[in-house]
């Protein structure tokens, strides 16, 4: 790993974080719908930089904003962890497959599926253990996930086109490879 | 945003909203009755079998009915008789306070939130 490439994690793993903080200050309807700000880092990190750099981040962001919010190793870390990198290697697949077929909004798409299917089969798996209540929740769960992912990809859609035309030199070799 | 990225979106959309549908069609024939006193559940039944419960509450014994689907307090010891003028019910609860007995019926799924996520 270059030393450009820690640097890049550094920083992106910071914006990570700082969305990661700021939306669980947002009031919220929902107590435990989040809006997933941190995968506007991660998946512009995919597309630009590539899978390990997005994998990192979000290994990074989830143990760090553990610590941060005091939560570090108990039940929504374990959900956290689960969702994260099952979101991250759903969209590092998906891209691996077809960089075309998808843009930044298909990619986010799929990365909330997975995130939130993760989820649920950990809740499942380890905590509630209640089947028809994970089926029951499991729609609006996907639809939420999804209208979230939508502004999501949106968001990364515009921010990977602005990174590209300021820093067309340092950028378009890396988004290309 | 490509056109496969519209197609996922159209799908992720309609799916959930046909899931939201199924499993609230699939979940509402919620036909079992629940029995809790001070919180903690000591009876359950299918609404589909006619019986006469008799249940120990904190201030003795209270007769809850189940008939045709239906359920209701018959009897409670109690002054008001709040909980037996509720009369008969499919859905819902039944609550009678003095005695901390809780009738539900036609439930089955909580929402509960067991965690929250980060």
């Amino acid at each position: 790993m270059q030393l450009q490439d820690k640097r890049r994690i550094a920083i992106l793993s910071a914006y990570a974080l700082a969305l990661h903080g700021f939306e669980a200050l947002l009031p919220s309807p929902i107590p435990w719908l989040r809006l997933g700000l941190a995968n506007i880092i991660t998946l512009t990190a995919l597309i630009l930089f590539g899978f390990r750099t997005a994998f990192t981040i979000t290994l990074i962001r989830v143990v760090l904003g553990s610590l941060f919010a005091g939560t570090f190793l108990g039940p929504s870390f374990v959900l956290s962890l689960g969702g994260g990198i099952c979101g991250t290697c759903a969209m590092g697949a998906m891209l691996g497959i077809s960089r075309k077929f998808f843009g930044p909004v298909g990619l986010s798409l799929i990365g909330a599926l997975f995130h939130n299917g993760a989820q649920l089969f950990l809740a499942y798996w380890i905590f509630i253990q209640r089947i028809e209540a994970v089926i029951f929740i499991t729609p609006v769960i996907m639809l939420l996930g999804t209208l979230t992912g939508f502004i999501n990809g949106i968001v990364s859609d515009i921010l990977i086109k602005n990174l590209l035309k300021k820093e067309p030199d340092s950028l378009h070799n890396v988004a290309q490879a | 945003m490509t056109l496969a990225d519209r197609a996922l979106f159209t799908v992720l959309i309609i799916a959930s909203f046909a899931g939201m549908f199924y499993t609230r069609e699939a979940l509402s024939q919620g036909t079992e009755v629940i029995i809790e006193v001070s919180g903690k559940p000591v009876f359950t039944a299918s609404l589909d079998l006619d019986r006469d419960v008799p249940i120990e509450g904190a201030h003795g014994r209270a007769g809850v009915e189940i008939r045709d689907g239906k359920v209701r307090m018959k009897e409670a010891p109690c002054d008001n008789h709040i909980c037996m003028k509720q009369g008969w019910i499919t859905r819902g609860t039944i609550v009678c306070l003095p005695n901390s007995i809780v009738v539900i019926a036609g439930g089955g799924v909580k929402k509960d939130v067991d965690a929250i996520t980060g």
